[in-house]
């Protein structure tokens, strides 16, 4: 019996077996076929120092992010503190700065010898090339996953709950312990296991404050096997699996991935702070001083001089801004980044559009399946995934060493966030509208052209803006993947702070900040505030 | 001559049968009222008509073809069977003004603009809504929004117009007003109506023949008159 949609959902099976399953199935494959290199990776000294070492910085970064995203959620949501509007759009913000600009940000406030922090002491009393000064970088960059999550909890929570807890009795503190508090468990668990889960995956910070440290983590130490010799890709697989296993494990805890959706506001009580208001609005506003204003400030400020760390006024400039942008292949790399992020925005869309409808609006058996496939590179470390597709692309199909290989990278990588924003929008249209076009004849192209992209037009430029932003200022892939001749803006960046100056990294990530900044604030006019921060 | 004919109709979401057994004929010009309890499988035999589902079993004709046969495989898309259709919910689209909702069927098929605006002016006179051919849905009315749709399943003239209950979101003295003008441009026009209702006084009043559902299967068929004493409806009126 002929149903409909059944070549579409073939075609959108095979389309993410290719990009995103055949790969990470290759590296399985290699790692198995690796017999007693496997074994002998895996339990190597080194290996057991990187687990442990990545096992204390994802435990450690979880805990920076639960006590202060928590907290912050709470704050803004349940109580009379002021300025909250500011404070929820400000904490937000480190959402959308990578995770490595984070880290270039607070290697120029911190590093011993020209850090901004240590110019009133003689000696470098702030280190932030140490597991504690990761730690730190790690969680200021993934408390807002907390932050968003418990707060997104709290507002859809009936206040009435916690009203009726005060009613019988309970004071402020008491309906938190035994109300709030409950309710937003789950979010809190999700949340912490998204933020373990993304720490264990992370490769930019870790490599540019680790390498110094002289700390290897799982990612890292993937990236040196495998840059190492032949025998490296088997060792690099080896470890692959090992950290694969690893990230996945907070998956075990049902952990939802985030979506940036703003929830609508409902009116509870609020907790009266009392003379505890002001303290409070300090406490946010040095959060916010410390997780957006100061690294911001300092990647800016870095910028704008000749010489890192010299804070005399003969020694601002804004020349590196055209002698930077000005370079061939700072440009080249800016105008790649560009055109990669936008086509992979394109693409996924195109085919998270195919995914969400297959989802949303078919019976066939399968379609969950399809979306949960097309979800797990996203939860797949970048550099298990950028090895898995240097594995498949080697050839027949040689796509290795060309930009091609980072279009598939970047696609693999993000579809699943279009098909999530595009799943929203097309469960939200009436089955109806299409049936009507149907029954009028309508179908293929020219239905999609006619009434489904009419429909559904916000979630399509949010799904787009959802992949143009992370793809853009991709590192971890990347750096891996790239080849004699191809950077992106990431790579520069990474090369730069590697061998050579700190405030030519510091102009690039200026440019990247202020796009992705850009992008968010289009996206946030776009969808009504529906997505972005 | 026969305009729809199914046989053996039979359809399960998910283990649930939901239709089986189901033998319609419906003669070219009738005005056909499939009547029952929300649940009992007349939206779903509708949809299978439309080719909006596929039946687990039987097949269905309308006019000389095959539309679908489960037996053989044979399947015509909904969009390719020619058949008008007019939604509960109206399913006008929200981003079209009232004359590019009715004239789509035409845009679809290619005709050229100046002869798509007369033809839509001249089906929106039949329904009543000339003047109001730039408005956006969200500017009309309840039953505007319903005339429109209707319109819009009239425009390419079809053999056939499937109805879901088209009355229900209406308040009762405008459903007996939109009712009486269904029932007079169907007369005049001589299509063939399968109309899906749960309101028996709609079924008896606008109907040529009635087919009472329940669970899934056919309880009686007849014409408004053979049915009026009929016990299913009398147990209706009594619980109403």
């Amino acid at each position: 019996m002929r149903r409909p949609g059944r070549v579409r959902f073939w075609l959108a099976l095979g389309a993410v077996v290719v990009l995103g399953i055949l790969p990470l199935a290759l590296v399985v494959k290699k790692a198995a076929g690796a017999g007693d290199i496997f074994w002998e990776t895996v339990t190597s000294a080194d290996a057991l120092d990187a687990l442990f070492a990545t096992l204390r910085l994802a435990l450690g970064t979880t805990l920076v992010a639960l006590l202060l995203g928590a907290p912050s959620a709470w704050l803004t949501t349940r109580t009379d503190v002021p300025w909250k509007g500011f404070f929820r759009t400000t904490l937000t913000l480190p959402y959308i700065v990578p995770p490595y600009i984070a880290a270039l940000a607070w290697i120029t406030l911190a590093d011993p010898a020209i850090g901004f922090l240590n110019a009133p002491f003689d000696s470098g009393v702030f280190d932030i090339f140490s597991m504690h000064g990761l730690t730190w970088v790690m969680g200021l960059s993934f408390y807002p996953y907390v932050f968003l999550t418990v707060r997104a909890a709290l507002e859809s929570a009936d206040p009435s709950l916690e009203d009726a807890a005060r009613m019988s009795g309970a004071g402020p503190w008491r309906v938190v312990k035994d109300v709030a508090f409950p309710l937003a468990r789950p979010a809190l668990i999700s949340s912490g296991g998204l933020v373990f889960m993304a720490t264990a995956s992370a490769f930019g910070a870790p490599v540019l404050i680790g390498n110094r440290a002289g700390i290897d983590f799982l990612s890292t130490r993937i990236f040196d096997l495998w840059s190492d010799d032949l025998g490296g890709i088997a060792r690099a697989s080896s470890l692959s699996c090992l950290l694969f296993a690893f990230a996945l494990i907070p998956m075990l805890l049902r952990g939802r991935h985030h979506a940036v959706l703003t929830g609508q506001a409902s009116q509870p009580t609020l907790v009266r702070l009392g003379r505890a208001r002001r303290p409070v609005q300090v406490g946010l506003l040095l959060l916010v001083l410390l997780a957006v204003f100061l690294p911001l400030g300092a990647i800016a400020l870095t910028a704008c001089l000749r010489v890192a760390g010299d804070l005399s006024p003969s020694n601002f400039t804004l020349s590196k801004f055209a002698d930077v942008l000005g370079a061939s292949e700072n440009g080249r790399a800016l105008w790649t980044s560009l055109w990669l992020a936008a086509a992979a925005a394109t693409i996924a869309v195109a085919l998270g559009f195919l995914i969400a409808w297959l989802q949303v609006k078919t019976r066939r058996r399968g379609r969950h399946l399809l979306a949960g496939l097309a979800a797990l590179p996203l939860a797949t470390p970048g550099t298990v995934l950028a090895l898995g597709l240097f594995l498949l692309w080697v050839g027949p199909v040689r796509l290795v060493y060309t930009v091609w290989i980072l279009l598939v990278a970047y696609v693999a990588k993000h579809m699943a966030l279009a098909a999530r924003a595009l799943a929203e929008g097309i469960g939200a249209v009436d089955d109806a509208l299409p049936d009507a076009a149907r029954m009028s004849g309508a179908k293929g192209w020219f239905l999609f052209r006619t009434v489904w992209a009419p429909l559904v037009l916000p979630s399509i430029v949010a799904g787009w803006f959802l992949v143009f932003m992370p793809s853009f200022s991709e590192l971890t892939m990347s750096v891996i993947l790239m080849g004699p001749d191809l950077e992106t803006i990431g790579t520069r960046m990474y090369v730069m702070r590697e061998y050579k100056s700190p405030t030519s990294a510091s102009v690039l990530a200026t440019v990247v900040l202020g796009l992705v900044i850009g992008s968010n604030l289009i996206l946030r006019k776009l969808s009504g505030g529906r997505y972005g921060v | 001559m026969t305009a729809i004919h199914c046989r053996g109709l039979a359809k399960s979401f998910d283990g649930t049968v939901v239709l089986r057994d189901f033998d319609l004929v419906v003669e070219s010009g009738a005005f056909v009222s499939l009547l029952g309890a929300s649940g009992c499988g007349k939206t779903t035999a509708l949809r299978l008509v439309a080719g909006l589902e596929t039946p687990d079993a039987g097949r269905i004709e309308v006019g000389e073809r095959v539309v679908v046969d489960a037996a053989t495989g044979a399947f015509i898309a909904p969009e390719a069977r020619r058949i008008g259709m007019v939604f509960q919910s109206y399913a006008v689209w929200p981003h079209m003004t009232v004359l590019e909702n009715v004239a789509y069927p035409l845009r679809v098929r290619g005709v050229a603009k100046a002869q798509r605006e007369s033809e839509t002016r001249r089906i929106l006179a039949v329904v009543g809504l000339d003047g109001l051919e730039e408005r956006k849905p969200a500017q009309l009315s309840g039953g505007q929004q319903q005339r429109v749709a209707l319109a819009r399943g009239l425009i390419m003239e079809p053999d056939v117009l499937l109805l879901d209950e088209p009355l229900s979101n209406l308040d009762a003295k405008l459903r007996v007003r939109m009712r009486r003008d269904i029932r007079r441009i169907q007369q005049e026009t001589g299509f063939t109506v399968l109309y899906v209702t749960h309101d028996q006084e709609e079924a008896l009043a606008i109907s040529d023949r009635l087919v009472i559902l329940e669970g899934g299967e056919i309880l009686a068929q007849g014409t408004p008159d053979e049915l009026r004493d009929h016990p299913f409806l009398a147990s209706e009126e009594a619980s109403a």
